[in-house]
């Protein structure tokens, strides 16, 4: 192990003791270290464009394709929500027109019915009062036909009764009451 | 029995000419004392008060021995009276005697109706109970008490 740091320590003396030349060395630079430095650069870059660079800008690909996806499908959302609701609308009007049409049939089948059972209705009130009419003159020419045997005997009795109760007073007024019935008739 | 041609040329004349001096009522009367006075035999008392035109008649009928037709020539004088002259008899049953002013209303009434002259006949029927009947040819008016009851009985009992 000395030894190696020995031989390292020899290899940097020998380096850093190497005379520069050409412009390169008159500009103090070495070409040795240079072109290290430049394999080492290349190597670095290398390896971050492999394991740099490419996945990152293929992260960056798929991550931009997939803001591009999230756009696309955002815009044709939009587009199947406003056809959507250009469906919509269209359906409800079209509901509303068939509503519409839909009430103003029932509304007339309903003025219909609503007339055709007005109807009935005063058929069978008529029909009604008729029938009742009928039963009550029935029923007064049965009470009447009961009654009027006695009123003819009373109006008889009546007759006798008055005919020797009527004074001479009485008679003139009579004969007068007579005589306006006459001038009237 | 048929009125002969003569006694109602007799009736006629003399109807004639009691409707041209406005008497037609007056000869009416005449005729129907005369008439009851025939029958009470009393004919000669009673022609003393009727008037010329009707004593004239008389003696006509009694010219051409007519005399016993003098119902037949009563009928035939208010008949000419009617057609002619527009004299109509009135009956008027009452249950007691008309008073002055009843007979006035009559007479109106019968005026107002038929117009022309009229002679009016009494008859008293205490049946009637109260009111009149009046009877002028063949309209019949009944305005008795009687007549009434007797329409609503009959009416009653129909």
């Amino acid at each position: 192990m000395a030894a190696e740091t020995e031989i390292l320590q020899t290899e940097t003396t020998e380096v850093t003791h190497a005379e520069p030349t050409g412009v390169l060395g008159t500009l103090g630079v070495s070409t040795d270290l240079l072109i290290a430095q430049f394999v080492n650069f290349a190597i670095v870059l290398l390896v971050l464009w492999r394991w740099v660079y490419r996945p990152l800008m293929k992260k960056m690909d798929q991550r931009a394709k997939t803001i591009s996806d999230g756009l696309s499908f955002a815009d044709e959302s939009k587009i199947a929500l406003a056809e959507a609701e250009q469906a919509r609308d269209q359906m409800l009007r079209e509901a509303k027109a068939e509503s519409h049409v839909m009430m103003e049939k029932t509304l007339a089948e309903a003025e219909k019915l609503k007339a055709e059972k007005l109807v009935q209705a005063k058929d069978e009130i008529e029909k009604v009062i008729a029938e009742a009419k009928q039963q009550i003159k029935a029923e007064r020419d049965a009470s009447f036909d009961a009654l009027k045997g006695e009123i003819a005997e009373l109006v008889s009795l009546a007759t006798a009764k008055v005919a020797g109760a009527v004074d001479e007073k009485t008679q003139r007024a009579l004969i007068a009451d007579a005589l306006q019935d006459i001038e009237r008739a | 029995m048929a009125v002969s041609r003569l006694v109602k040329d007799i009736a006629h004349a003399l109807v004639a000419a009691a409707q041209d001096e406005k008497v037609v009522a007056k000869i009416v009367e005449d005729l129907k004392r005369l008439q009851v006075a025939q029958t009470n035999k009393t004919l000669s008392e009673a022609l003393d008060d009727v008037h010329p035109f009707t004593q004239n008649a008389i003696l006509s009928l009694q010219h051409h021995s007519l005399l016993k037709d003098l119902p037949a020539f009563v009928t035939a004088v208010l008949a000419e009276a009617q057609s002619t002259a527009n004299h109509r008899d009135v009956r008027v049953t009452t249950p007691l005697p008309l008073t002055d002013g009843e007979r006035k209303s009559i007479a109106k009434i019968v005026e107002k109706k038929f117009g022309g002259t009229h002679t009016l006949s009494e008859r008293i029927e205490p049946g009637i109970i109260g009111g009149l009947i009046i009877d002028i040819g063949d309209w019949h008016m009944d305005a008795s008490i009687k007549g009434k009851l007797t329409r609503l009985t009959n009416a009653l009992t129909a």
